[in-house]
């Protein structure tokens, strides 16, 4: 009866043992799974001016805004920060430096750029206008520098939820109001049209003329130029305006214009007439086509000698027909005298 | 003989009760956390311009030309009165404008001078004691991110700093001799000017936060501060980012320049104090930061070109994650439904429990701009998603050996600025693809999902590409564009993700930049 009591008593000791080492643990458990939440910085952004031109001296410290809208209903915070760029492709696109570490630039300007803060909030639909200090040094050379002022919001990573195998990205967006400062002095200007062509024979218009214009100058270039389509006798028959675009230095920009009127019989010329720069220095192209609407033609041409065949057919299955009865008339006629004559003794005298 | 083994249950009955209380004792009673600095603390002064206070040196009743005092005021020429200012004559005791008038600057002399235009005309004279103010006011917005939780009962303390002995909420301008002596004017902000908003991972009910706050303006050598107060929960710091904006409307009025010497167009800085407190006053999280006012400067404008940009998240089931974004599409990327919510600012492929399966989802993008050169929208990654975010050096494609979920290669060739076909689950990796959206205003797309380019099919179900990899000096590539001003242009961005059955296990991510410019 001892050991059975002894026994009762141990197992009894045993669970509670037990019990107070699962409560114990569930007050020593304390680590909280995050619930993941949505961190909602949405909303529109806007950046005025998209692009700004401003001139300055070496030495100079100019000012120049730079505003951004927040129309969400909820302040966005973020970084505000500047950047160099270039244009390395013939679309215009600008590559920021600071995102692309392989590019250098000899058109950079953010080091002079100071910002009063590099980060701040912009209250629900409002505007922050940052002014932006530039230090143009003095020994600054004359010519082009380029560099964006952007904003990105905060932004993180999805939250791991501890799960074994999980995988998320984050994003960030930057938006960015481009600069082209234009640090006075003689500037180098020489832009050449390094591709004007159209194919050599046209069928149809309108023709289809390509244009490439090389800025190999120190700033960039937004050349005003027309190409302009004249006939064999000399006469403009069209005109067409070469988009208004910005061509940064030592970059290329393509343009693609149409022109003509759909039929155009013989040689014609295009010619590229403009100006870039604040020399306003010639760009000059030009090329030359012949235009023919061969299968036209030909069909007409077809169709025409169709109708002659056929008229001439008509006409001389008519004459053949008329021969005939001229024929077979004469004969009538003929065998009528023969026949008068050999009854004319019989026939009655008048 | 049987012993009672009274003891064999009360030890561990003693032990139990002790750690309770020890428990209970230090969950009821918050540590208190070691004092620390906010992360990411700011403030932003919407209108940054310095206040301006002159003296008069003359001002004729019926006159409409005012000449300054050159000496001994925080501006003493009139570089920084701009047309179209408004002015307030004042006494020396800041008693209210001189006939109840506020002034326009119609004209001033200009740089280094000291006479000035008004409209209308003066009807009292002014007396060479008099003050002319041009208060420069506007909102100003406190963000910072806690360090340590905000108790229940526990409050935020803003400091901002006022003039020395100034009445620093009579609605002029102050100053002082030096930026420490000097501050901002209250201008009698009430409650309903303030605001708080919060953004969480964690639990930190914004609504916890007071609407009534306590705003106690300066004196003497003390600065203004605003209390808010927390009631009905704590604030769990996990990624919390408290906003307390102080709107325009009236909004706090800037300092004028110190009147001693300084750096003409260099920025004073005050400094504002932002502390988090427990229910027992003590400091649980503190920072310092800086507003800077400086002078204005005029800059003449046109219309200003305008670039604007929105993400917004998809659900699931098509429709948008943030309210009035777009409006639900039959199908994004030839997809009824997706695997993955996106947001804004996150894609959260989250657990992924089977291998050689899409999981895909999507972004919606729009821009407009009135630039006549149009815009481009280009994505860039930082690199591809590692394991806890290591780095994936080059285009790493053994996910054993890497620790990383390469880019999709797709049928071969699929790159960051060459398209191929990205529609075999069993070849992993994460690539994108783009859709039409909604709005008119269609861009120009470097892929779309169904339209053959590059190296994709004839007739593709998901002709994608790769973003460009920063780690890898890849140059961005353009997404959409267009070629001119746009006023609704949008597109969806579609992302797929397939994981190798060998891909060890973990937390892998990467993080994606869509930048937005005008062309240039």
């Amino acid at each position: 009866m001892t050991r059975t009591a002894n026994k009762n008593s141990v197992l009894k000791n045993t669970k509670i043992n037990l019990l107070f080492l699962f409560v114990f643990s569930l007050f020593t458990i304390f680590s909280l799974f995050a619930c993941d939440e949505v961190n909602a910085q949405e909303g529109a952004l806007t950046v005025a001016p998209a692009r700004q031109i401003i001139k300055a001296d070496p030495g100079e410290i100019k000012y120049i805004n730079v505003k951004f809208l927040n129309q969400a209903d909820t302040p966005i915070s973020g970084d505000f920060n500047v950047s160099d760029f270039l244009v390395t492709d013939s679309s215009g696109t600008p590559r920021f430096l600071d995102l692309n570490p392989e590019f250098t630039s000899n058109y950079s300007a953010a080091s002079w750029v100071v910002l009063p803060y590099t980060k701040g909030t912009i209250s629900s639909k409002s505007i922050l206008n940052l002014q932006i200090k530039i230090n143009v040094p003095l020994t600054a050379k004359p010519g082009g520098r380029y560099f964006g002022v952007y904003f990105e919001p905060t932004s993180s990573v999805p939250t791991n939820t501890q799960s074994e195998f999980e995988a998320g990205t984050g994003i960030t967006t930057r938006l960015a109001g481009l600069v082209y400062l234009r640090v006075t002095g003689p500037v180098t200007e020489n832009a050449t049209v390094k591709t004007f062509k159209t194919d050599k024979f046209w069928e149809y218009g309108p023709i289809t003329v390509s244009t490439e214009i090389l800025n190999l100058g120190n700033y960039h270039i937004k050349p005003e130029a027309e190409i302009i389509l004249t006939n064999m006798l000399g006469r403009e028959v069209a005109k067409v305006k070469l988009e208004d675009v910005n061509i940064f230095p030592e970059t290329s920009r393509f343009f693609e214009n149409e022109l003509g009127q759909t039929y155009m019989f013989g040689k014609y010329k295009v010619t590229l007439d403009g100006i870039y720069g604040e020399e306003a220095n010639l760009l000059q192209a030009q090329t030359s086509f012949w235009a023919f609407p061969w299968k036209l033609t030909l069909a007409v041409i077809l169709g025409i000698i169709i109708v002659i065949l056929l008229t001439y057919l008509v006409w001389k299955n008519l004459k053949t027909r008329q021969q005939k009865l001229e024929t077979k008339l004469e004969k009538e006629i003929s065998e009528i005298e023969g026949l008068k004559n050999k009854y004319k003794d019989t026939l009655p005298k008048k | 003989m049987y012993k009672k083994n009274s003891g064999g249950y009360w030890f561990p009955l003693f032990l139990f009760f002790i750690v309770i209380i020890g428990a209970l004792t230090s969950f009821l009673i918050p540590k208190k956390a070691k004092s620390s600095n906010f992360t990411s603390a700011s403030a932003t002064l919407g209108n940054s311009r310095f206040s301006f206070v002159g003296g008069v040196t003359t001002g004729a009743a019926g006159s409409s030309n005012i000449t300054i005092d050159t000496s001994s005021s925080p501006d003493n020429d009139v570089d920084h009165l701009f047309p179209k200012d408004t002015v307030c004559f004042t006494n020396a005791a800041f008693a209210g404008c001189s006939d109840e008038t506020a002034f326009t600057v119609v004209s001033t002399e200009g740089v280094g001078l000291d006479q000035f235009t008004i409209a209308p005309s003066l009807t009292t004279g002014l007396s060479a004691s008099d003050i002319i103010v041009a208060t420069a006011s506007g909102s100003l917005v406190i963000s910072f991110t806690l360090a340590n939780e905000v108790p229940d009962g526990g409050d935020l303390l803003i400091t901002i700093p006022m003039a020395n002995g100034a009445s620093g909420n009579d609605n002029f301008p102050d100053y002082e001799a030096t930026i420490d002596d000097s501050g901002f004017d209250l201008n009698s902000i009430a409650v309903g000017d303030i605001s708080t908003a919060t953004t969480t991972s964690g639990t930190c009910s914004n609504a916890h936060w007071t609407a009534t706050e306590t705003i106690t303006p300066g004196s003497g050598a003390t600065d203004h501060t605003i209390r808010i107060d927390r009631s009905g929960s704590s604030c769990e710091a996990n990624s919390t980012v408290i906003t307390v904006t102080i709107d325009s409307d009236p909004g706090i009025i800037n300092p004028a320049p110190i009147n001693t010497s300084r750096t003409r167009g260099a920025a004073d800085e005050y400094t504002l104090n932002i502390k988090s407190r427990d229910n027992a006053d003590l400091t649980v999280d503190e920072s310092d930061v800086m507003v800077a006012p400086v002078e204005a400067v005029l800059v003449s404008a046109t219309v200003d070109e305008t670039l604007t940009f929105r993400v917004c998240g998809v659900k699931t089931d098509l429709s948008t994650q943030e309210a009035t974004c777009f409006s639900t599409p039959a199908d994004i990327c030839g997809s009824a439904t997706l695997d993955v919510s996106s947001y804004a600012f996150s894609v959260p492929f989250g657990t992924i429990t089977s291998a050689d399966t899409f999981l895909d989802a999507a972004q919606y993008l729009t821009v407009s701009t009135n630039a006549d050169a149009g815009y481009a929208v280009t994505v860039q990654q930082t690199d591809q998603m590692g394991k806890d975010g290591i780095t994936c050096s080059g285009n790493p494609t053994d996910p054993i050996a890497t620790n990383c979920i390469p880019d999709n290669p797709g049928d071969g060739t699929l790159d960051f600025d060459t398209s191929d076909d990205c529609d075999t689950a069993a070849t992993n990796g994460l690539c994108f693809s783009a859709d039409n959206a909604p709005q008119s205003g269609t861009p120009t797309f470097a892929v779309e999902h169904d339209i053959q380019t590059n190296d994709c099919d004839g007739s593709p179900t998901f002709c994608a590409r790769s973003s460009a990899d920063i780690e890898s000096s890849e140059a961005p590539e353009t997404i959409i564009s267009t070629t001119g001003p746009v006023s609704t242009s949008d597109a969806f961005v579609c992302w797929r993700l397939s994981i190798d059955g060998t891909q060890p296990a973990g937390y892998y991510y990467n993080k994606v930049k869509y930048v937005a410019t005008p062309i240039f």
